[in-house]
C-alpha cells in the first residue's frame, strides 16, 4: 500500500525533480585563493607573536654556557630549571636578593583587593547611573568620563602629598587606594553603559515586584551581567598588575611590586648579564594576565554567547 | 468610594512638554478599561503612574480608596505585565512567578501554592522550571501575567502586552485575557494603540491625544458615536469616510448633492451655516439593492476593489470625494462598474470643520 502510494506520488511529481546544473550547498573550495590568504596571515600573525615567547622559554631552560655559546633560536640539549628557581627565590632586585616571589606576592596583594573593591564600587555606581537617575547625574556622569581621559601623571605630586599626609604613603595601602580610584571612570563608564542596555522594563517589573535597590542589582542585575563583569575583571587584574608607575612610587622599596622587581632584575648593571634568570623571570611575571586570558577569555566568550541567544 | 482606580487632576510634564494635562479618571470595580491612541499620547505614562513607576507632577492616584499618590509600586495593590515581558533571564519560570512573593518574605507553602494557581490558570504548569530564553513568545507573556497573578493584586495593569507577539498568538492571547478577566474580575487598565484590542476587550475605552482623554465610553457608542473626528478617524478600519460639506439648518450640502439631516440627533443647536463634515463609517453604505432603501441614494462608478476574503472594500466617489465602503464579498463588484450606493446619514457623524467636535 505504502509502496504504491509512494509509486503514485514519485509518479506523479516527475516532472518537478531536480533539473541538471548548480543545485543544493554551493560546494566551497578549500585552496581558494582568499583562503589561502587569510591563513597565510593568521599563521604569520601568531608566529609573529609567538616566536619570541618561544625565544623566552628556550632560553630560559639553558644554562648561561649555553646562552652563550649555542644558537639563539635552537634550543638546549639538557633543559633545567635552574633559572627559574633562581628567578624566584635568589635573583637579586637592588639591595634584596630573595627573588621575585616578593614582587609576585607584593603585587597579588595589590592587585586583588584593587579588583574587587573597583569592580565593585563601579558596578554599583553605573548601576545606579543608569536606573536610578537622579538630579545632577549627568553632571557627575560627565565629570567621571572626563575623569577617564585625564592623564594621571598629572596627578601624581598631589597624589604623594595626600598619601603622605594620609600616613600610607609607602604602603601597599596607597597603591590599592589609588588604583581602586583611577579605575573607575573608564569602569563606570563600562557597567553604565552596559546597564543602560538592559531594558528599562525588567527593571521596573522587579520594582513591582517589590524589589529595592540591592536586591535589584545583585539578583536581577548582576547575574545577567556576567560578560561585562568579565571584562572589567580583564582589565583592572591586567592594568593593575603590569602598572609601574604607581608602584615604583607609591608602594615603598620593600614593598615594589613585581613590574619594578622585574626591571630591577633585567636592568641590574652589576655582575653577569644572567639572560636565562631574566627570561624566567619575565615569564613569571607575565604569567598571571596570560592566565586571566586564558581563563575568563573562554567565559567572556560563552557569556556572549548566552547574551546572543537571549537578544 | 466604589472606584476601584481614581485618578485626580493628574499631570505630567518633562521641562516644558506636558505630557499629561490635569487628567481625570474614575475606574469602577472589576471594570476593564483600555486606554487607546497613537505612540506619544501618554497612555503608558499615565499606566506609570498608576503604578508608581513615574511621580506625577501634580494630582493625586486614588486606589481602592487608598491615596497612594507617594506609594512604592510594591504597596499600591497592582500588578503590571509589560510589552516586552520582562522576565528575568537568569531566573526559571517559577522562580520568575514567586520573586515578588519571596521578596515580600511569603511562606514557601504558600509561594508554592499560588504559584501553582498562577501555572494553573496559564496552563504553564510543564514550563515551570524553564528559563525564559526557551520558551516562545507566547509562553513568556503568559510568564508575565503569571507573575503578576500570583501576587493577588486588586489591580492588573497590561503595558501594550500583546505588541510583541505575531497575529495569530496575538487574537489567541486576547481571548485569554478575556477569559482571565472574566475569571477573575480584577479591575483591569490595558494600554494599546491596537484598535482591535481595544473594542474586543473593553468595557470602556479611554482614547487618548495629546496627554488628553477625547472620549471614555463602551466600545459601541465610541464607535457609533465618536465625539469628535479625532476618535472617529482613529477607530474603525477601514476608516470612516470623511464627507466635506455644508451644514444648513435640516441637511448637509456637498457639490451635486443634498443629504437631509431630518432623522439625524444633533448634539448642538445647528441654526448656524457652517462648514462641516460628514462621517460615514464603510460598512454603513450599502450597494445594489440594499442601497434602494437607503434615504440617500447615489450613482457611482467602482474604481478599486479590495477583497477580504469575509468582505469586499471597494473604492468609488461621493460629490467627487474619495469614499470606501464594505459589503458582502458575494456581490460581484469590478472597477469602472457604475452602482448604485446609500447610506443612512442618521447612523453617520456630523462634525464641525473647524473645531472636529461633533454636532
Amino acid at each position: 500500500m505504502t509502496m504504491a502510494m509512494t509509486g503514485t506520488l514519485t509518479g506523479g511529481m516527475a516532472h518537478s525533480g531536480a533539473l541538471a546544473g548548480p543545485q543544493g550547498k554551493k560546494p566551497r573550495n578549500p585552496f581558494a585563493p582568499s583562503r589561502i590568504l587569510i591563513y597565510t596571515v593568521l599563521i604569520l600573525a601568531s608566529l609573529f607573536y609567538l616566536f619570541p615567547l618561544y625565544i623566552m622559554v628556550i632560553t630560559s631552560l639553558k644554562d648561561l654556557e649555553g646562552i652563550r655559546t649555542g644558537n639563539l633560536f635552537i634550543p638546549t640539549d639538557h633543559p633545567s630549571l635552574d633559572a627559574w628557581f633562581k628567578a624566584w627565590n635568589t635573583a637579586c632586585t637592588g639591595l634584596y636578593c630573595d627573588g621575585i616571589k616578593v614582587g609576585f606576592w607584593n603585587s597579588v596583594k595589590i592587585t586583588v583587593p584593587s579588583v574587587i573593591v573597583s569592580i565593585a564600587v563601579a558596578s554599583v555606581t553605573g548601576y545606579a547611573l543608569a536606573m536610578w537617575p537622579y538630579k545632577g547625574a549627568n553632571f557627575f556622569f560627565t565629570v567621571l568620563l572626563v575623569g577617564s581621559f585625564i592623564p594621571y601623571q598629572v596627578m601624581l605630586y598631589p597624589l604623594v602629598i595626600i598619601t603622605a599626609y594620609l600616613h600610607i604613603f609607602s604602603t601597599l595601602w596607597a597603591v590599592i587606594v589609588i588604583h581602586t580610584i583611577f579605575g573607575m571612570p573608564i569602569l563606570v563608564l563600562l557597567f553604565r553603559n552596559y546597564f543602560v542596555s538592559v531594558p528599562q522594563e525588567l527593571f521596573k517589573a522587579a520594582r513591582v515586584d517589590g524589589a529595592g535597590f540591592w536586591r535589584i542589582y545583585a539578583q536581577v542585575l548582576m547575574p545577567m551581567s556576567l560578560p561585562i563583569f568579565v571584562v572589567a575583571l580583564i582589565l583592572q587584574v591586567t592594568g593593575i598588575w603590569n602598572d609601574f608607575l604607581f608602584g615604583v612610587i607609591f608602594a615603598g622599596t620593600t614593598n615594589f611590586p613585581i613590574t619594578v622587581q622585574l626591571n630591577n632584575i633585567v636592568n641590574s648593571l652589576e655582575g653577569v648579564k644572567e639572560y636565562n634568570v631574566d627570561m624566567a623571570a619575565t615569564i613569571l611575571t607575565g604569567a598571571v594576565p596570560l592566565f586571566i586570558y586564558f581563563v575568563s577569555g573562554k567565559l567572556f566568550v560563552r557569556g556572549i554567547a548566552a547574551g546572543a541567544v537571549k537578544g | 468610594m466604589d472606584n476601584s482606580v481614581s485618578i485626580r487632576e493628574l499631570s505630567v510634564a518633562y521641562g516644558t512638554v506636558r505630557v499629561l494635562e490635569s487628567l481625570n479618571l474614575d475606574i469602577s470595580r472589576g471594570e476593564f478599561i483600555v486606554l487607546l491612541g497613537p505612540s506619544g499620547c501618554g497612555k503608558s505614562t499615565l499606566l506609570n503612574c498608576i503604578a508608581g513607576l513615574l511621580e506625577p507632577s501634580t494630582g493625586q492616584v486614588f486606589i481602592e480608596g487608598r491615596n497612594v499618590t507617594w506609594e512604592e509600586p510594591k504597596d499600591r495593590g497592582i500588578g503590571m505585565v509589560f510589552q516586552s515581558y520582562a522576565l528575568y533571564p537568569q531566573m526559571t519560570v517559577e522562580r520568575n512567578l514567586s520573586f515578588g512573593l519571596r521578596v515580600s518574605g511569603m511562606k514557601k507553602e504558600e509561594i508554592d501554592q499560588r504559584v501553582a494557581r498562577a501555572a494553573e490558570i496559564l496552563q504553564i504548569q510543564p514550563l515551570l522550571n524553564r528559563k525564559p530564553m526557551e520558551l516562545s513568545g507566547g509562553q513568556r507573556q503568559r510568564v508575565a501575567i503569571g507573575r503578576a497573578l500570583v501576587r493577588d493584586v486588586d489591580v492588573f495593569l497590561f503595558d501594550e502586552p500583546l505588541s510583541n507577539l505575531d497575529a495569530k498568538l496575538r487574537s489567541d492571547l486576547r481571548v485569554e485575557i478575556k477569559r482571565l478577566h472574566q475569571r477573575l474580575k480584577n479591575t483591569m487598565i490595558y494600554v494599546t494603540h491596537d484598535q482591535i484590542e481595544a473594542m474586543t476587550l473593553a468595557d470602556r475605552i479611554a482614547i487618548m491625544k495629546n496627554g488628553i482623554i477625547q472620549q471614555l465610553a463602551t466600545p459601541h457608542e465610541v464607535y457609533n458615536h465618536p465625539v469628535n473626528l479625532f476618535v472617529a478617524g482613529f477607530i474603525g478600519s477601514p476608516t470612516m469616510n470623511f464627507l466635506q460639506g455644508q451644514v444648513d439648518g435640516g441637511s448637509f450640502a456637498m457639490e451635486g448633492l443634498k443629504v437631509p439631516l431630518g432623522a439625524y440627533k444633533f448634539e448642538t443647536a445647528n441654526d448656524a451655516k457652517v462648514d462641516g463634515i460628514l462621517g460615514v463609517r464603510p460598512e454603513h453604505i450599502s450597494v445594489g439593492e440594499d442601497a434602494k432603501k437607503m434615504p440617500v441614494q447615489i450613482e457611482s462608478e467602482i474604481e478599486i476593489v479590495e477583497p477580504m476574503g469575509s468582505d469586499t472594500v471597494a473604492w468609488t466617489k461621493i460629490s467627487g470625494q474619495s469614499v470606501t465602503f464594505r459589503c458582502s464579498s458575494d456581490i460581484p463588484l469590478e472597477p469602472g462598474q457604475k452602482v448604485t450606493i446609500g447610506f443612512d446619514p442618521a447612523r453617520g457623524s456630523l462634525f464641525n470643520a473647524q473645531s472636529g467636535a461633533r454636532v
